[in-house]
């Protein structure tokens, strides 16, 4: 993939090496404009996708002229670095349509976050046909995405802008609620590295050692057990998409290493001097509260910035039960081709059921549970009885009178719900032998979610006591 | 400078009107006001150029080396002298504000002493 290009433009010697070094160290092709009039001269030369004009110094010129970008419909974006705070402080003759005004002094990562999203912004001029256009048809889905929600729709038009951009992009939402196809979707969007590969890792699964070594690969030797050379994930999906879910649960020493991959684009392997470059668009998520993390300095702030250049949050089912019915047919049609069955659909019993409840593990529960009716369905229609006792009773109403029949000494909603889960894991666990990946499938939760619930609820079988 | 602040409130009389010699030093405060948010604002850059060097330097330097600790250290400095900075600078932003305001009540132009 070509070097996005970023124009410096300041009169500032110091201002000019500094941001040139550090523009280059992260990966873009950068040149020095030292006045407006030179800045205009390159642009009539060579695209510059972003101007990064620093308009303090006395012999810049007049900014207006950079207006020429906007008023000229220039490829770019100008993004502006300024001592002043606000833009109404600055002289008429400062004062210029920018993409955004960054007050100095300024961390290196605000300026690649607003750099990134330039170039990301500036792919939606692309002349595509819009996301709308393709959801008119009942049963087509976005990359793989169903649902026509307008949190949805919203989403789909986020992907189409950050898609043809390399910008990192860190997806939050609870678990469950398909944070891992809203990645592949932001994979299969990108024109230029839908064919590539297309490499997942799961960081909270995996212990500290063995997370370095899939993720940078290991030389022969390089530790115990390392009995041959080993590409690393990055190295295998190179030219494409990476995606590390539960980013939270990187240690502090390999979030400097994947600071370096994201900024410098180069590792090493384990146990080896050798310095690899490698082009790979990460896309990280998590469920937790990163900011807090950063915070409580378990997360690095500086990594944090560079993640979060992009940032999607991707609601729960509980809030975008519109969507349910268009799910419920795309697992029904899933789980039929594969149990080789003919199911015409879902009675409206049961629908009133599914959309009665409040789906805590989200959509993986829901696909879940639809394949569990498909496979206990003998009439070709998904009836009430087809699913699980647990979501038939939650959708039953209780009185205020059984309610308070059944609670008697609990002190909180968080202490009245944990018996219950505590409860159903264990039968989940026991049913599948304690066999983790299942009892998670089965759940609806991911593994490293159910590790820290058997934590939480000191959770052990009888062969690990 | 608190106490030069406060100096300001005890001087302001109720009514907002002032003598004129009285308004004389305050368009000298004004204009020393200006002046100090200018050179604040100049500070600005070289502290950016500095921390963005400093940056730069911490890639060069091994994890454990010792000159890493030193760039740190000076990384903090600069930080501290940053927000001492805007500190100095809103404060200053405040009184020119404040001034201003008594000189316009006195039907005088604020600017006659700025540079």
């Amino acid at each position: 993939m070509d070097k996005a290009r970023v124009l410096i433009v300041t009169d500032d010697k110091l201002s000019q090496k500094s941001l040139y070094e550090m523009l280059c160290r992260s990966g873009y092709e950068a040149d020095i404009a030292v006045s407006v009039k030179e800045a205009l001269r390159h642009l009539e030369e060579k695209l510059w996708h972003v101007i990064l004009a620093d308009i303090d110094g006395p012999d810049i010129g007049d900014l207006s002229s950079l207006n020429i970008v906007k008023e000229k419909s220039y490829p770019s974006e100008v993004v502006v670095l300024s001592s002043k705070e606000d833009i109404d402080s600055l002289p008429l003759n400062k004062r210029i349509s920018a993409f955004e005004y960054l007050s100095k002094p300024v961390e290196d990562e605000k300026i690649i976050s607003a750099i990134e999203r330039a170039l990301a912004d500036k792919s939606l001029n692309t002349g595509k046909p819009s996301f709308i256009s393709r959801l008119i048809h009942k049963d087509e889905t976005y990359h793989g995405l169903v649902g026509k929600s307008a949190i949805m729709r919203d989403i789909y038009a986020l992907i189409d802008r950050i898609a043809p951009s390399r910008a990192t992009v860190l997806l939050r939402g609870e678990s469950g609620t398909g944070k891992r196809m809203i990645a592949r979707a932001i994979h299969k969007a990108d024109k230029k590295r839908k064919e590539k590969p297309f490499i997942e890792i799961s960081c909270g699964a995996l212990p500290r050692e063995i997370i370095e070594s899939e993720l940078f690969g290991h030389t022969k030797g390089a530790f115990t057990g390392a009995i041959n050379d080993r590409k690393g994930r990055f190295e295998l999906s190179h030219s494409g998409t990476m995606l590390l879910d539960d980013i939270d649960s990187f240690s502090l020493d390999l979030q400097v290493k994947l600071l370096r991959v994201l900024q410098e684009k180069e590792f090493e392997r384990v146990g080896d001097h050798k310095t690899m470059k490698v082009d790979v668009r990460v896309i990280v998520s998590t469920n937790q509260d990163l900011e807090k993390a950063v915070s409580e300095k378990k997360f690095r702030e500086d990594l944090y910035y560079r993640l979060n250049v992009i940032s999607i949050t991707i609601p729960p089912l509980r809030k975008r039960k519109e969507d349910l019915p268009f799910l419920v047919d795309h697992f029904i049609g899933l789980f039929s081709k594969e149990n080789h069955k003919k199911i015409k659909g879902i009675s409206e019993d049961a629908l009133d059921v599914l959309m009665a409840y409040n789906w805590p593990g989200n959509i993986r529960e829901l696909e879940n549970i639809i394949e569990r009716a498909v496979i206990l369905d003998v009439d070709g229609t998904l009836h009430k009885d087809d699913l699980p006792e647990m979501l038939r009773e939650s959708a039953t109403v209780i009185t205020s009178d059984d309610a308070r029949g059944k609670i008697k000494d609990i002190a909180s909603l968080k202490d009245a719900l944990k018996d219950p889960e505590k409860v159903y894991i264990l039968k989940v666990l026991e049913e599948t032998g304690w066999n983790k990946k299942r009892a998670a499938k089965k759940l609806g939760v991911n593994r490293t979610t159910l590790y820290n619930k058997l934590k939480k609820y000191n959770l052990i079988s009888d062969s690990e006591k | 400078m608190i106490n030069s602040k406060d100096n300001i409130e005890q001087k302001k009389p109720e009514t907002g009107c002032v003598a004129k010699d009285e308004i004389e030093s305050y368009k000298r405060l004004a204009s020393i006001g200006k002046v100090s948010v200018d050179i604040i604002n100049e500070l600005y850059s070289p502290i950016d150029t500095i921390n963005r060097f400093i940056n730069l330097a911490l890639h060069t330097v091994g994890e454990d080396s010792q000159s890493r600790q030193f760039l740190l250290e000076s990384k903090e400095g600069i930080r501290k002298t940053s927000v001492l900075l805007k500190r100095l600078d809103s404060y200053a932003k405040e009184i020119e504000k404040e001034i201003s305001e008594i000189i316009a009540k006195n039907g005088q132009s604020p600017s006659s002493h700025s540079n």
